[in-house]
């Protein structure tokens, strides 16, 4: 029999007391089962916004706040209109449990109607898995293995380290990369957004732009391979070649290139948008 | 009397004979036995979903099917030590059979055959390397492993299935669309193909789908009309992917 060790922390915020236009955040601090180690966050919500800090601390403070509700887009509402005359809004509970379980925490939004916003602070070295879908991601200062996705929100990624795979659907992807993990790959994509990436200058990767739509961009000395399309050799197959009175489409416009030498393989793409791939200090 | 109830509790009209064969009637439905709840066979039934349901390919890969990290990074560890080893091992036989040339040829042959062998088994690993790390809870680690798979000499067919099964099932965007690269050189093969036809209707992902659009039209996959068709005239698919597979049969076409 394994023996788990589990240390779970539930937490569910109940009805703050006091009506409140802006109403108080909820607190919760999650101590760690392993200080000594880099732990993991993962959050997973479908209404919200997710803040994620590095900081000193050897725990995670995660901080929620629910939005007013909203229904459907019919009867939307903004968050400041004033209530009916002579009534107050009271603050109605933002339920959300916290799990730490050998230093992976993974916070979870019992209604998925719920919108809430989530402020974490972890410690400078943490790995995340940090998903919304109607809701922007922003980390800052935060180093490891960054696993970042959004639906309908921009990602924004401020001074991270380690190695990113990000992704949004309809939103902006901006990232500052200060120190990247030697011999990792990363990938920054967009479909409905431009791709921002500032790099380390002395970054040794092979990089791969694309951009359907839009222009690619670099102040990098970019290595470019003669031919772009690196498997052609491979790719005629033999059915291609039986069927001499097909004529070829070229649809690979990606941009192949090395700089600072080559390394690990860094996907830029966007399909309605500009990719940018700035030099960094 | 009880008929002359039941005649003045009727609506007019209604004879009391007929509400009489009605009760009948319901008398022998109630007769008529229903059959116990088997529990063995329920049991059985209800075993027989969760065993489908933990052999779903889906589900084990999400699942159970991912190595815990620290599991991952010691095999990833010993692999390479594996790896260490058997280079050392090919330097040292390399310089001994080179001091064997000049004497004995038989011993030459021997050490040639090892080299070989020793090759052999250095790309057997290199693959399990890469097998192992698209297995990896990171996703960062799936990635590398996918991108690896471009290095290798003659993959296996088990290289391919595995990216396949990332680009059916892997949870992350980036590393299916990264599997679609790494398929490309072996879209000649069927299963490759019939795989591609499938995630184009089953991906959830905009960008994907359109690598896949993409993917179609590079190899020319003719087969794969129907599949864009439907793409192209569903309202709820994304109206760039929507755009995407109409310009897929045009270039088809």
């Amino acid at each position: 029999m394994r023996n788990v060790f589990l240390c779970t922390v539930l937490f569910t915020a109940f009805v703050a007391p006091i009506a409140a236009q802006t109403p108080e955040p909820q607190r919760v601090t999650v101590p760690l089962s392993d200080p000594g180690r880099p732990g993991s966050l993962q959050v997973d919500i479908v209404m919200g916004s997710i803040t994620v800090k590095g900081t000193n601390r050897k725990d995670m403070l995660i901080e929620a706040r629910g939005n007013p509700v909203v229904g459907p887009p019919r009867r939307r509402r903004s968050p400041d209109e004033p209530p009916p005359p002579g009534l107050r809004r009271l603050t109605q509970n933002t339920p959300f449990s916290v799990e730490e379980d050998r230093n992976e925490v993974s916070v979870d939004v019992e209604s998925p109607t719920r919108s809430i916003d989530f402020v974490i602070e972890v410690p400078l070295r943490t790995n995340l898995e940090v998903e919304t879908v109607m809701g922007s991601v922003t980390v800052e200062g935060v180093e490891g293995e960054l696993e970042i996705e959004s639906v309908n929100g921009e990602v924004t990624l401020t001074n991270v380290g380690g190695s990113v795979v990000a992704h949004t659907v309809n939103g902006k992807l901006l990232a500052t990369i200060a120190r990247a993990m030697p011999q990792q790959p990363m990938a920054f994509t967009s479909l409905n957004g431009s791709v921002d990436v500032t790099l380390p200058a002395n970054v040794k990767a092979n990089l791969k732009l694309r951009s359907d739509q839009g222009d690619v961009y670099t102040d990098f000395d970019l290595q470019q391979a003669v031919d772009t399309d690196r498997n052609r050799g491979q790719r005629d197959n033999g059915r291609q070649r039986d069927d001499p009175g097909r004529r070829r489409v070229e649809v690979d416009n990606a941009i192949y290139g090395s700089i600072n030498g080559g390394g690990p393989d860094f996907e830029m793409r966007t399909f309605n948008g500009n990719v940018y791939v700035r030099k960094g200090k | 009397m009880e008929q002359d109830k039941l005649s003045r509790l009727l609506p007019d009209g209604v004879d009391p004979r007929d509400a009489d064969e009605l009760d009948a009637t319901w008398q022998m439905l109630g007769a008529i036995e229903s059959p116990a709840p088997d529990s063995e066979r329920m049991r059985a039934r209800i075993d027989a979903v969760i065993d489908a349901i933990d052999h779903a390919p889906g589900f084990t890969r999400t699942t159970e099917g991912r190595l815990h990290p620290t599991r991952g990074y010691v095999l990833q560890g010993l692999a390479t030590a594996a790896m260490l080893v058997i280079g050392i091992g090919i330097g040292w036989f390399a310089r001994s059979g080179g001091f064997a040339s000049g004497a004995s040829r038989p011993a030459s042959n021997d050490a040639t055959a090892q080299i070989a062998a020793m090759r052999a088994e250095m790309r057997d690993l290199r693959e399990m390397v890469s097998l192992s790390l698209m297995q990896q809870q990171s996703a960062s680690e799936r990635l590398k492993g996918v991108t690896w798979t471009g290095q290798l000499d003659r993959p296996s067919s088990e290289v391919v299935t595995a990216l396949l099964d990332a680009l059916m099932h892997d949870p992350n965007v980036n590393v299916r669309l990264a599997t679609i690269d790494a398929l490309e050189r072996f879209a000649s093969q069927d299963e490759v193909r019939r795989g591609a036809i499938l995630a184009v209707q089953q991906q959830r992902s905009p960008l994907v789908q359109i690598a896949l659009i993409d993917f179609m039209v590079k190899t020319n996959e003719r087969e794969s009309v129907a599949a864009l068709r439907r793409l192209a005239m569903d309202p709820q698919v994304n109206d760039a992917v929507r755009a995407r597979a109409e310009w897929g049969l045009q270039q088809l076409g």
